[in-house]
This record gives C-alpha cells, sequence and structure tokens, in this order.
C-alpha cells in the first residue's frame, strides 16, 4: 500500500470539523441576537413600567405608574377572569384527553387514524374562523341550534348563548383545548412498555390494580407536562375572548391590555403593568414547567417495546361512534358553517326572503384591501418559514452538535418563548420598535410581524429539530468523514437529506402558525402591514360577518393545505413519527 | 519492498483530557503493517477515545501520530490531520448506516467523494459486495437489512477505498451470539484475504483472545500490557491483566518463606502451598499474598483418593453446569473460591456438598502480593 496520496496536505494547522464550522464568536453573536429579540422587550416593559416622566422632562425611577394603573376599572377583574376561564377549560379539558388518549393508544378502539386525523385538523384549523362558525349556531338571536330549541323544543331562551362564560369555555374546549393535549398525550402513552403492565398481571394483580398502581404513576410525569405546558398557552389565549367577551363585558388580561392600547388615548402603562402582573403570578408555573421538562426522561420507541391492548369487546363500536362524533363536531361542524356564512345575505339569517347570495365573495375578492392583506399574510409566513427554519436549524446544531460553552443560556432562551404570553411579548416588542431609535424606522414594516411570528415559533421548531439531530446521532456524519468526505459534502449528502423531512415539516409549521397568529402580533399590527388574520378581526369590529367569514374560510385553506403537507411529509419519509 | 515489521502506525504519548480527566493517558503504540491489532479493556478504559484520536474524529492535547512516516497529529505544533484525509476506513458500533442511501449507493459513497469514473465505481463496488456476501442486495435501502447485513455494509464501505488501516470500534457488541461467532470467523478469513491492517476496539477478551496478532490491555487510559494473546494469558504482568484476562482460582494466604527455584505458603487455614512468586514480587516472609492458578491447571480427584504432594482439600458449594464443564463456588479452609471442574464422563463426579481434593502443579501457582 503507498504512502499517503502525494496531493494531501500534510502539517497544516487545521481543526476538527465541528469546531471550524461554527466558531465560539459566531455563536455568540447568535445568542446576542437571540436575546435581543426575547429578552430585551421584556426588559424594557419592566424599564417601561418604572420610569415616571416629569412635567419638566426628566426622568425618574419610581412605583407611580403601577399604582395609577391599578385604579383603571377592571383590572383586577381581568385578572380572575382569566384563572376562572382557564380553570374551568383545563378541569374539562385535561381528564377529556387523557381519556382519549388512553383510548387511542392502549385499546383496541377501531378507526385510530380516523380520529387521530381528526384531533391533527383541529389543532391546526385556526380558533378565529371556527369561532366565526360557532357564532353561526350559537347566536343567542339568530343562532340556529338556539333558533331550533327555542322555537321547537319549547326553550324561553338560548341552551347555549355563545357570548357568555360558557360559550367561551365551549368555544375552547371545540377547537385546540382537547385537541393538542390528546396529541401530546397519544406517544407518550403509546410508547409505554407492556411489560411493565405484564408484569404486574403477573405478580397477580388485576387489571384496574395494574391501572391504578403502574399504568398511573408511571405516566404521570407525561400527563403533569401536558398540564404545565397547556396551563401556560391556556393563560395566552386571546382571540376566542376579544370576540366573545366585549358584548358581555368580559376581559381577560390579553384583551383588557389589547382594549387599553386601543383606548383614546392609549394607555400603555397600565396595559405594561397588567401584563407583567400577570407574568409575576404565572412565575411559579413557568418555574414548575422548567423543572417537570428539565427531569423528563426521553422514552424510545423500540421494535421489542410491544403495547399491551385493552379489548373494549361490546363497548368497541358504540365508544368509536361517540369519538368519530366529537371529531365531526370540533372539525366538520365550525367549517361548513363559515362557509354556509359566507353566501348568506345576513349572516347567520335563515328567516330572511333572500337566504343566499355570492355577492360578498364578489366584492370581497375584488376588494384590494383583501389582496394586499393575502400578499402580506404570504410574505408573512413564507419569510418567517423559510428564515426560521435556518435559524432554527443553526441553534439545534449548536445546542446538540457542538461544545459551545454557553448552550444552556440558549437553551433558556429558546424556550422562554414558549411560556410568555404572546400579547405580553408583542407588547414588548412594541416598546421596542417605538422607544428603541435604531429600530424605530422598521416599525410598521412586514419584518416587525415577521420577527414576532418567528418567535412564537422558535421553541417548537428548535425542540423539533433537536430530537431529529440526537435520534439520527453524529456517527453519521463521522463515518461520512472517515470516508473522505469534507465538511459540506457530508452536509449536503448526509445531513441534509437525513434531516430534509423535519425541516420541511418544521418549515410548514412554521408557515401554518405565522399565518393564524393573532396574539403576538396584535399589538404590533399597522394598517400597512396587517395580515389576513387581523383583516378578520377588524371585519368583525366593523360587524361585516360575512366578509370576516370570508377571510376565514381563505386563512383555513392556507393553514390547514400547508398543515396536511407537512403530515404527509413527516409520513413518507418512515424514519420519524409524528 | 518494506520491512514487514517496521511499523506503519505509531503513536507517541498521545493524551486526551475532557476537562481534568484524563481519558487517554500517555499512550505509545507501534502498530505493525498487516497485524490485526487489539485495544482490550473495559468500558471508560479509554479504548474507544483513543482509537477516535486515531481516525482524526478526537484531537489529543499532546503526543503525536505518524502513519506511514507522515505525520497525522503533532500536538505540540498543532499539526492536525482531519479524518478526510488519513484515508483510513471504520466501522461503528452503530454501524453508522445511512438510512437514506441503497447498499450500492452506500459502498459507492467514498469512491464517490474520491472523484472516480462511474464504471470503475460499479466495478468496485460489486467486487467488494461480492467479498463480503452482499451480492443482489445493492438497490435495497440500507437500514433495511439485518443486523449482521448492515455491519457487512460498513465493512464493504470502510473497505472499499483500500484504506491504510481499518478501524473497528466494537462492531460485533449489537449481535446476538451465534451471529457474533460467524461474523468473527468472517472478519479474520476477510483480513487474511484483504491483507489490510485491522485496529480493534473490544471489551471482550473472547473476541480480542481469538482474533489478534497483539492486543494492548488498556486501564484507566493507559496501557496495562501489551502482548500476544498467549503471553497476556499465560504471563499477566499486572493483577488487572490477569483478573482481566482469563479466569483464574484465587486463595488468600500468607508467605512462609522462600527456596531458589519457589515460595511456600499457608492459605488461610487450609493448609500449605507451593509455587512461584510472581516476576519482581516484592514480599517479606509473613507478608499477605494472593495464590492464583488457572483452572485447566488445577488436578481434581476425590478426597478420599492418595494423598499428592502440593494439594488441598474442598468443599463443592455450588456447582452449576455450563455445557463443557462445570462453574462452581468451592470451600477452601474459610474461603469461598470460584472455580471451574472438568466435566467428568458418563457419571456426575461431583455434587454439591461433596468434598474434593485439588492438586495444584506447583510450576502453574502464582504468588502475587496482596
Amino acid at each position: 500500500m503507498a504512502a499517503i496520496d502525494a496531493g494531501s496536505p500534510v502539517g497544516v494547522r487545521q481543526t476538527g470539523p465541528r469546531r471550524s464550522l461554527l466558531s465560539n464568536v459566531s455563536c455568540t453573536l447568535l445568542l446576542l441576537v437571540m436575546g435581543l429579540m426575547v429578552l430585551y422587550p421584556l426588559v424594557l416593559l419592566i424599564y417601561g413600567s418604572l420610569v415616571i416622566e416629569q412635567v419638566d422632562g426628566t426622568k425618574t425611577l419610581g412605583f407611580e405608574m403601577w399604582v395609577t394603573a391599578w385604579q383603571q376599572p377592571g383590572m383586577i377583574q381581568a385578572v380572575t377572569n382569566t384563572f376562572k376561564r382557564v380553570f374551568f377549560t383545563e378541569i374539562i379539558a385535561v381528564p377529556a384527553a387523557v381519556l382519549l388518549a388512553w383510548l387511542v393508544a392502549r385499546t383496541d378502539l377501531p378507526g385510530k387514524k380516523l380520529i387521530d386525523n381528526f384531533f391533527w385538523i383541529a389543532l391546526f384549523l385556526p380558533s378565529l374562523p371556527v369561532v366565526l362558525g360557532w357564532i353561526l349556531l350559537f347566536d343567542p338571536d339568530y343562532g340556529a341550534v338556539n333558533k331550533f330549541f327555542m322555537m321547537h323544543l319549547g326553550f324561553s331562551g338560548p341552551p347555549l348563548d355563545i357570548y357568555s362564560f360558557s360559550g367561551i369555555i365551549f368555544a375552547h374546549l371545540a377547537s385546540r383545548s382537547i385537541a393538542a393535549k390528546y396529541i401530546f398525550l397519544v406517544p407518550a402513552f403509546r410508547n409505554f412498555d407492556a411489560s411493565l403492565e405484564e408484569a404486574s398481571v403477573v405478580a397477580g394483580s388485576g387489571p384496574l390494580a395494574t391501572v391504578w398502581r403502574i399504568v398511573i404513576p408511571i405516566l404521570m410525569p407525561a400527563v403533569l407536562i401536558t398540564v404545565a405546558i397547556s396551563l401556560t398557552h391556556s393563560l395566552e389565549s386571546f382571540e376566542i375572548e376579544l370576540v366573545l367577551g366585549p358584548p358581555t363585558s368580559f376581559y381577560v388580561f390579553s384583551t383588557k391590555m389589547y382594549a387599553l392600547i386601543h383606548d383614546n388615548p392609549p394607555l400603555f402603562g397600565a396595559a405594561t403593568v397588567l401584563g407583567l402582573s400577570v407574568l409575576v403570578v404565572i412565575l411559579p408555573l413557568i418555574v414548575w414547567q422548567q423543572r417537570l421538562i428539565g427531569t423528563r426522561s426521553y422514552v424510545t420507541v423500540t421494535s421489542h417495546f410491544q403495547a399491551r391492548v385493552l379489548r373494549l369487546r361490546r363497548l368497541r363500536w358504540p365508544i368509536f361512534g361517540v369519538i368519530a362524533a366529537l371529531g365531526l363536531i370540533i372539525t366538520a361542524t365550525p367549517v361548513t358553517c363559515l362557509m354556509i356564512g359566507t353566501f348568506m345575505n345576513l349572516f347567520g339569517h335563515f328567516e330572511l326572503n333572500q337566504v343566499w347570495t355570492t355577492n360578498h365573495w364578489a366584492k370581497v375578492l375584488s376588494d384590494p384591501v383583501l389582496l394586499h392583506a393575502l400578499s402580506n399574510t404570504i410574505i408573512l409566513a413564507g419569510s418567517a418559514a423559510f428564515v426560521g427554519v435556518l435559524w432554527f436549524a443553526v441553534v439545534a446544531y449548536i445546542s446538540v452538535r457542538t461544545r459551545y460553552p454557553a448552550r444552556k443560556v440558549l437553551d433558556f432562551v429558546t424556550w422562554l418563548p414558549a411560556t410568555l404570553p404572546g400579547i405580553i411579548l408583542g407588547l414588548g416588542l412594541l416598546w421596542m420598535f417605538l422607544t428603541v431609535p435604531i429600530f424605530k424606522p422598521l416599525y410598521g414594516t412586514i419584518v416587525v410581524l415577521i420577527i414576532a411570528v418567528m418567535i412564537n415559533s422558535v421553541t417548537t421548531g428548535v425542540q423539533l429539530i433537536k430530537s431529529n439531530m440526537v435520534q439520527i446521532g453524529y456517527e453519521l456524519e463521522e463515518a461520512s468523514f472517515i470516508s473522505g468526505a469534507s465538511w459540506f459534502y457530508t452536509f449536503r449528502r448526509i445531513v441534509l437529506p437525513v434531516l430534509g423531512p423535519a425541516l420541511i415539516s418544521v418549515a410548514l409549521l412554521t408557515f401554518n402558525s405565522a399565518a393564524r397568529n393573532i396574539s403576538n402580533i396584535a399589538m404590533i399590527v399597522t394598517g400597512d402591514n396587517r395580515p389576513l388574520s387581523m383583516l378578520q378581526i377588524d371585519y368583525m369590529s366593523d360587524g361585516q360577518y360575512e366578509s370576516a367569514a370570508i377571510v376565514g374560510v381563505i386563512i383555513v385553506l392556507l393553514t390547514l393545505g400547508v398543515a396536511m403537507g407537512a403530515r404527509a411529509v413527516s409520513r413518507r419519509f418512515g424514519f420519524r413519527t409524528t | 519492498m518494506q520491512d514487514i515489521r517496521e511499523p506503519l502506525l505509531t503513536l507517541r504519548g498521545v493524551t486526551k483530557l475532557y476537562d481534568r480527566f484524563r481519558a487517554v493517558d500517555d499512550i505509545s503504540l507501534d502498530i505493525r503493517r498487516g497485524e490485526f491489532f487489539s485495544l482490550l479493556g473495559p468500558s471508560g478504559c479509554g479504548k474507544s477515545t483513543t482509537l477516535r484520536i486515531i481516525a482524526g474524529l478526537e484531537q489529543p492535547e499532546h503526543g503525536d501520530i505518524t502513519l506511514n512516516k507522515v505525520t497525522l497529529v503533532n500536538a505540540e505544533s498543532g499539526v492536525f490531520l482531519p479524518s478526510q484525509k488519513r484515508n483510513m476506513g471504520m466501522v461503528f458500533q452503530s454501524y453508522a448506516i445511512w438510512p437514506h442511501l441503497s447498499v450500492f449507493d452506500t459502498v459507492a459513497y467514498p469512491l464517490a467523494v474520491r472523484k472516480m469514473p462511474k464504471d470503475q465505481i460499479n466495478t468496485k463496488v460489486r467486487e467488494m459486495l461480492h467479498l463480503v456476501g452482499l451480492e443482489g442486495y445493492e438497490n435495497r435501502m440500507a437500514p433495511m437489512l439485518s443486523g449482521g447485513q448492515q455491519q457487512r455494509v460498513a465493512l464493504a464501505r470502510a473497505l472499499v477505498y483500500e484504506p491504510h488501516v481499518l478501524l473497528l470500534d466494537e462492531p460485533f457488541s449489537n449481535l446476538d451470539v451465534k451471529l457474533r461467532e460467524q461474523m468473527r470467523i468472517e472478519l479474520k478469513l476477510l483480513q487474511r484475504r484483504v491483507g489490510v491492517t485491522v485496529i480493534l476496539v473490544t471489551h471482550d477478551q473472547l473476541e480480542a483472545l481469538s482474533l489478534s496478532d497483539r492486543i494492548a490491555v488498556m486501564n484507566a487510559g493507559h496501557v496495562e500490557q501489551l502482548g500476544s494473546p498467549a503471553d497476556l494469558y499465560e504471563n499477566p504482568r499486572t493483577a488487572f491483566v490477569r483478573d482481566f484476562i482469563g479466569a483464574s482460582l484465587q486463595l488468600r494466604g500468607k508467605l512462609l518463606g522462600r527456596a531458589p527455584e519457589g515460595a511456600t505458603i499457608e492459605l488461610d487455614g487450609a493448609g500449605r502451598l507451593e509455587g512461584r512468586l510472581h516476576d519482581g514480587a516484592a514480599l517479606r516472609d509473613g507478608g499477605e499474598i494472593t495464590a492464583t492458578i488457572r483452572p485447566e491447571s488445577l488436578i481434581v480427584g476425590p478426597a478420599d483418593g492418595a494423598a499428592q504432594p502440593n494439594s488441598i482439600e474442598a468443599t463443592v458449594q455450588a456447582l452449576l453446569f455450563v455445557g463443557d464443564k462445570y462453574e462452581c463456588v468451592l470451600k477452601v479452609g474459610g474461603q469461598d473460591v470460584r472455580s471451574f471442574l472438568p466435566r467428568a464422563r458418563g457419571r456426575a463426579a461431583y455434587e454439591e456438598g461433596s468434598r474434593i481434593r485439588l492438586t495444584f502443579p506447583a510450576s502453574e501457582v502464582t504468588i502475587w502480593p496482596r
């Protein structure tokens, strides 16, 4: 065998592949940019709430703003409403989701694929169009279901008024509340190693005692994490309350903040204080969630894990019937109603002589306002998806593959947006773009919104890419280096193809959440960069429900189409389970 | 023609630190052209890290490495040739099979990297697949193969570009016992045929003993002993090597006195034995010792038989039939010792509780300081 090829540079000072690509300097730069986008607005909020401007223009620090803020009417009410709403939603949603996940993952229920699909669709459906669909059925005056009950079944009042506390709870349960938990829980339930159950049965426990003493304690961490995560998500909810709350003067903290900003003159101080107060109240929850996630051990699926399937016997089909009906109710029903609403002369009024028309479609589709909003949404979601996926991939790569010393800080900044309510982040960005001179020129441009929606997706996006990278393992890359390939050749022929499906689905998910996002951008939208989701809000507050419904249909088509694409992509490439 | 004994790969004072922990501690090795060399040791002894340093996947803090008189690493002057340029082949413990490539594309990959013409790649890959017994699987996606087949793909990928050295990182640990034995024989035959220099990392002494020309036994980041399998088995230089390679019966006792040809020891409550002192063992009379013997050197007879010189009595405490022999726990005086007993033909020679006589050929007993 000959000596090493004459052409190879011997004795050249060179470092290993993982260090040369991303030096500590560029990692730190990235960390600073992320800190600027996530932490800095938060710092500005706190600082801003403590600065008092005197008549002569000098500034001092003090708590005056906090004191005056709490003198605003309805502040405390907004906070208690928030927790009341979250409590009643979660107390129903958590047990329901656990039961559903258990039925699908651990029993011989038929049609599991179908049920899965229903909940995935429910998860990806944007809330606002769905609520609009429900209004058609449950408006206290013209809602079709309410009317039917009052006219034909002798009810004196509407059985469910959508513009009420119970209506709001219903809207939450019937949109993402149960679906999100179900999606999160099913894999944990599925991966549960059946031999643990079998060991208990062999040891003499009956099936119920096994569930109680083995299954529940082992699955508790998964359920707790789901509860912790969904509590923070539930707390930040915005658009359902924004539409359904005002008629009965029901405000939660996020809608109250929005109302304060849209007061005349805008009450920035009060809104800031309210947001920060809620943050302080939920701080223990955030800490708890972080600790739970920190101690989580990953359950891996291997071929010798076998799910023990409980046989439902005679109850199989009846239970399937109930769940399938539920699935139809939370997906097809509101979307169908929304569609119907777009073709009605007056939204929800079936009693008119001329019920149907296509005039609204003709009008809206020819309206330059809609086209402008549509192009804004596509630019917004498209750029967020494209830039976001690159950004998330780099962050994930640093976190998984490098020995960058400040990795933990990076992880923390990545995780933070998932726990901070979008409306507070939005207000922080508003402060940043209005008060910091170098950012001011960006205000009113679409860039501001792109940043806001990317921040909203960073946690999930990075997490998804990271888990794929971990699964793939570094040896695949090392095997390529050993074979003689350079870093870039390896990236092109090994990393990208292997990670590709994950990157595509992260891009599509980011697109989806950007296109329907309201709470992160509500504070910073201006007339010029307004996307479809905000246009729908504006149409609704003008009472143009028919036009709002048309915009809603467009958003549904856009988001659902993209989400289904994401699922198809991740399914086609078998080495990843969604 | 180069001298066959001349080292192909040389490591001098190679040290790898993880913070303060010395994962690899001042290792020097000479690996000869065409030999089958093993790094053997328990997990965490630094053997895999040493292999990865040779491969260029880890950068050592100190030391230098040369291949064919060409410097790969010289830590002091900052020379570090990356993996891609070392022309080595490696089979990973996980096999590192790329999930998106077919068997053909996987094996062709290193050749494609080297910009070899298509038709030449085609011939080479087919030759290689024939050699590892995978012809007919060209278009199969590599992850769809069984463990043994995946390993053959990994082997083919590592050999197809005729590397200077083939590095094997615990290649058999993911296979079941039967397949492991089969792959071991196949690997040995393949190495003979190809003539490539192999460095194997393993924690399995059987694997190392049966495959290697030479073995370096590693412990806590350094080389305990280097030698041929027979040499290591017969003349372990340290207690670690003695205990790690092969089984031995061990008895505690005290040194009574020494003679030119050997020494006498008093076992704790079980009589006296003659043996030879381990090389360079510095022992005073009355010093605490451990006497060891390989089980196959023991002569086992009935307790009531004629008293042999250099023998002691023992009681069988537990007897485990393992096919070709018995694994057992013996009571010798106050000590419980583990050993093996030969399997007697036709009849059960021992049972639990029976008394037996163990005869120790004095030349086979080694006396170690304790």
